[in-house]
């Protein structure tokens, strides 16, 4: 997967299609188009790292639908809307699906290059936590059932002895545990691995 | 040819009745005559052969007498002088003969009872009948001879005295024809019927009148001849008299001898003369009493007859009817109903006064104008004309020329309607034309023309209305019209802007992003890109130009024209107008186009009009469907000779009751809706000589018909 961000443009007017990808490509973003959305999907970009830039009504699939479709990829792109007619009702339904944002027709050079940054900068951000997340939980899954144990009674804030002995077992075991669990978890004080247990180590999430 | 009078006929009625009787009763009288004629001669010839036959028995008992004689032993014996006793006794009381006689094979006769016996005997004189006995031994009948003593007439009959088987004597009987005569006269036959008894030869024997001058002459050789020929028969002859008479005769087989029977043929024709007397009589008295009934019944109805003239001249110049008495009931009948004819036509008269005073009221009063003219000469006007062309009084058009005041534009058009009423009776249609006024202004009118009758001669009856004042409404109905249909337009354009914005909008899209990208590789100073850039501008910029003419087209207020129009070109036209507005509302369009380009004569703006009213109410019925399921088939097919256009939706369909009241002003059923727009295209449909009309699907939704004339290209 090419992970240099990409603008992906789908409009079925193709004159607009060439417009608007002059304009991005003369900011300085690598640019997709598409004609419509089937052909996007079919592209495989649906989760890539940019943004889609999205015509609101085209016939066969519009723009709401791909929204949707867009929405059952965990990592997918952030969705910025153009419409033709400012309307309303659509641009609430638009947001609430998770929009970045929601431009008219003809839509400012500037406001779609700014649009189209925040929208990258966002993805970027979200993608790297993303990554945060999948790493921390891959350490978790190493831990052993036990260290486990150990580790979310000790991140409920409880001492060495208490784990112990709500564990059945003596304070000396408990502390060999808690060095491979922290170890394996790469942190150095128990803080720090509170707050990343917090952030991401639900126990539904392992 | 002179008419013949009843009284000619009625003689000529009577003679044909008549005559048929008459030669009837002839002919009848002429075969009676003839049968009667035939019958008498059946019955005389009857009588001739009774006759002959009483004349035979008279000899027949001679011959007996005479050969009970010849066998007397006296003659055997030779006793001549008893024998000669014995005769004269036998004649005495028998009074069968005048005399015997008795003579030998030499003719000398030995005895003779006229003479004493013993004194002297003449000699036979016939010996050849003398010589016929002896040698036949037969008896023989003589014919009439004169006595030798008597010296009257005799006829005698002669037997053979036989001896020993061989003849010796001729015994003989005379008989006087006197005695024959006796027979005759004791048949009492009429008084004036010549009756004659002739022996073989035709010598008479016996006769009725004036015995004593023929008996023993012949009758004529020619009757003797004709009388050999034949036994019986009848034939006019004249008696030795010299008297005409028909004669029937009957001759004897057994003796030769016949009867002739003579009537006077005077006689017969004064019978037949009385018979035509009578006749005679009766037909000219039945002639006289005909042809006099016939005279009296023939006065009797030429008098009836004459009788009907005078009411009849009466009848016919209107005066009232008197009729005299008639004899018989056919003239009764023409009487009285030349009296009810009368009392009708008094009756008509009076209606038919009444009812002209009527018209002439009608007419002089008629709310419209009439004018009857002959040969363009105007001949009367009522007072609506006077007034429809502002005269003073009708001596001001009276005699003026009709085409005084048919405005230019019409005058050929009055000539030719008026050419086809020459020579015709009845009316034109009604049509609209133009007159001028007298103070020249021009007048609308509706005339109908009827050719009638005016005093005797063709005329022609114009009844005229002055629609100057509905002109002038209709135009301004027509305006008014013109005005709702633009003002529908502009409406319809209000429906649109939706669609029209985002038409508009991607043009403009293109070009503000193109237009901002160009500025950009300007700043980094490459041109090659902007130099593209600026033709798709240009490009873009056309294309919005196009989608505003377009507009400006389908709203301008402008004269409507119809011309030759491809259906399916104005189908792909309106969906492509439509196309983003059906995409906005997730609805899919098919089109089923006709293979033929259909051409049609219409507005094309105007169709387009109807078209679209049609795909956005398609749209409007759907809206309650999600997305997949809104679909519209527009389809244009070829019908019979026309060309229908179907704007088929899948909505909920209209209820059926609304089915018609969808096309009246101001009915809608949606919630935004004026109810003008079906209405409207309704009429634009008219207006263009089509005809629009909706209809619930069998499955589900509605579809929308245009039918219109096909246009068939050599009427372009």
């Amino acid at each position: 997967m090419n992970l240099a961000p990409r603008v992906f443009l789908v409009d079925d007017q193709a004159a607009v299609l060439k417009a608007l990808s002059r304009l991005l490509t003369s900011a300085g973003f690598a640019v997709t188009p598409f004609e419509s959305a089937q052909d996007f999907l079919a592209s495989g970009n649906a989760d890539a790292a940019g943004c889609i830039v999205l015509d609101l009504s085209m016939p066969g699939m519009d723009g709401l639908a791909l929204q949707q479709a867009l929405a059952t990829y965990p990592n997918a792109l952030p969705v910025i809307f153009l419409s033709g007619h400012g309307d309303l009702h659509t641009g609430v339904q638009a947001m609430k699906s998770g929009a970045v944002d929601f431009l008219t027709k003809p839509v400012d050079g500037d406001r779609l290059i700014d649009a189209v940054r925040l929208a990258i900068e966002s993805n970027c951000h979200a993608r790297r936590a993303c990554a945060q997340r999948d790493e921390i939980l891959a350490r978790l899954a190493s831990l052993t059932p036990r260290e486990r144990e150990v580790l979310y009674l000790l991140v409920e804030g409880k001492l060495n002895k208490q784990v112990a002995a709500e564990l059945g077992t003596v304070e000396k075991t408990i502390k060999v545990h808690r060095a491979r669990a922290m170890a394996k978890m790469k942190v150095r004080s128990l803080t720090a691995l509170v707050r990343l247990v917090d952030r991401y180590g639900s126990a539904n999430a392992v | 040819m002179p008419l013949s009078s009843v009284r000619t006929l009625l003689l000529w009625l009577v003679c044909a009745c008549l005559l048929p009787g008459v030669i009837g009763a002839v002919a009848l009288f002429s075969f009676q005559y003839q049968e009667g004629r035939a019958q008498l001669q059946k019955d005389t010839i009857q009588t001739a052969r009774a006759l002959i036959q009483t004349v035979d028995t008279r000899l027949l008992q001679a011959q007996s007498v005479a050969q009970t004689l010849s066998t007397s032993p006296h003659l055997a014996m030779g006793e001549f002088a008893a024998f000669h006793r014995r005769a004269r006794e036998l004649l005495q009381t028998t009074g069968i003969g005048t005399a015997i006689t008795l003579t030998d094979e030499s003719g000398q006769q030995l005895l003779n009872t006229k003479l004493d016996f013993g004194a002297p005997l003449p000699p036979s004189v016939d010996l050849e009948r003398l010589h016929r006995i002896f040698s036949t031994g037969q008896p023989v009948i003589s014919d009439v001879f004169i006595g030798q003593i008597t010296g009257r007439p005799l006829v005698s009959v002669h037997v053979p005295v036989l001896l020993g088987g061989k003849v010796v004597y001729d015994l003989g009987i005379s008989i006087l024809s006197e005695d024959l005569n006796q027979i005759l006269r004791k048949q009492h036959l009429a008084a004036n019927w010549i009756v004659a008894i002739s022996d073989r030869t035709g010598t008479m024997a016996a006769r009725t009148h004036a015995p004593e001058r023929f008996i023993g002459k012949k009758a004529a050789p020619e009757f003797i001849e004709r009388m050999l020929a034949a036994p019986e028969g009848a034939l006019e002859t004249m008696t030795r008299e010299g008297i005409p008479v028909l004669t029937m005769y009957s001759r004897s087989p057994l003796s030769g001898w016949s009867v002739v029977i003579g009537i006077p043929r005077a006689s017969l024709e004064a019978q037949l003369m009385r018979g035509i007397t009578f006749l005679g009589v009766g037909i000219a008295t039945l002639f006289g009493v005909g042809i006099g009934l016939a005279w009296l019944m023939a006065d009797r109805i030429a008098h009836s007859v004459r009788a009907l003239t005078a009411p009849a001249i009466a009848l016919a110049a209107g005066e009232a009817l008197v009729v005299s008495k008639v004899h018989f009931r056919e003239a009764d009948e023409v009487a009285k109903a030349m009296a009810h004819t009368a009392q009708l036509l008094m009756q008509g008269t009076r209606a038919l006064q009444e009812s002209e005073g009527r018209y002439r009221a009608l007419v002089e009063w008629s709310p419209e104008a009439i004018i009857i003219f002959r040969d363009g000469k105007v001949l009367y006007v009522n007072l609506a004309a006077i007034e429809m062309f502002g005269a003073r009084s009708a001596q001001d058009l009276i005699g003026k020329s009709i085409f005084d005041f048919i405005h230019p534009d019409f005058r050929q058009i009055a000539l030719a309607r008026m050419n086809s009423l020459a020579g015709y009776v009845g009316g034109l249609r009604m049509i609209e034309g133009k007159l001028i006024h007298f103070n020249g202004t021009v007048i609308d009118i509706e005339v109908q023309n009827t050719a009638i009758v005016y005093d005797g001669d063709p005329a022609i009856h114009s009844s005229m209305r002055d629609i100057t004042a509905r002109k002038r409404v209709e135009l301004d109905m027509q305006q008014q019209q013109k005005e709702i249909m633009h003002l529908s337009r502009v409406t319809m354009l209000g429906e649109l802007s939706g669609a029209l914005a985002h038409e508009l909008n991607q043009p403009l899209t293109a070009i503000l992003s193109n237009a901002q990208a160009a500025q950009r590789f300007l700043a980094k100073g490459d041109f090659d890109e902007v130099r593209d850039i600026l033709q798709d501008i240009v490009d873009e910029d056309k294309r919005a130009g196009e989608v505003i003419r377009r507009l400006r087209r389908l709203f301008d207020k402008g004269e409507t024209a119809r011309q030759s129009v491809d259906l399916n070109e104005v189908v792909l036209e309106v969906v492509h107008f439509l196309r983003i507005d059906l995409t906005n509302q997730g609805v899919a369009l098919t089109t089923e186009l006709a293979p033929v380009s259909p051409l049609v004569c219409a507005d094309r703006v105007q169709l387009q009009q109807i078209l679209i009213n049609l795909v956005m109410n398609a749209c409007d019925a759907m809206a309650s469907l999600s997305a997949p399921e809104r679909r519209i088939t527009v389809r244009t097919a070829l019908i019979d000779e026309c060309v229908q256009v179907s704007v088929i939706d899948c909505g909920m369909g209209i209820a059926s009751a609304s089915l018609e009241k969808i096309f009246q002003p101001f009915y809608t059923t949606k919630e935004h809706g004026m109810g003008l727009g079906l209405s409207i295209c309704r009429n634009i449909a008219d207006a263009n000589g089509g005809q629009l009309w909706g209809e619930n699907n069998p499955q589900r939704g509605a579809s929308f018909h245009v039918r219109m004339p096909l246009l068939v290209k050599d009427t372009l």
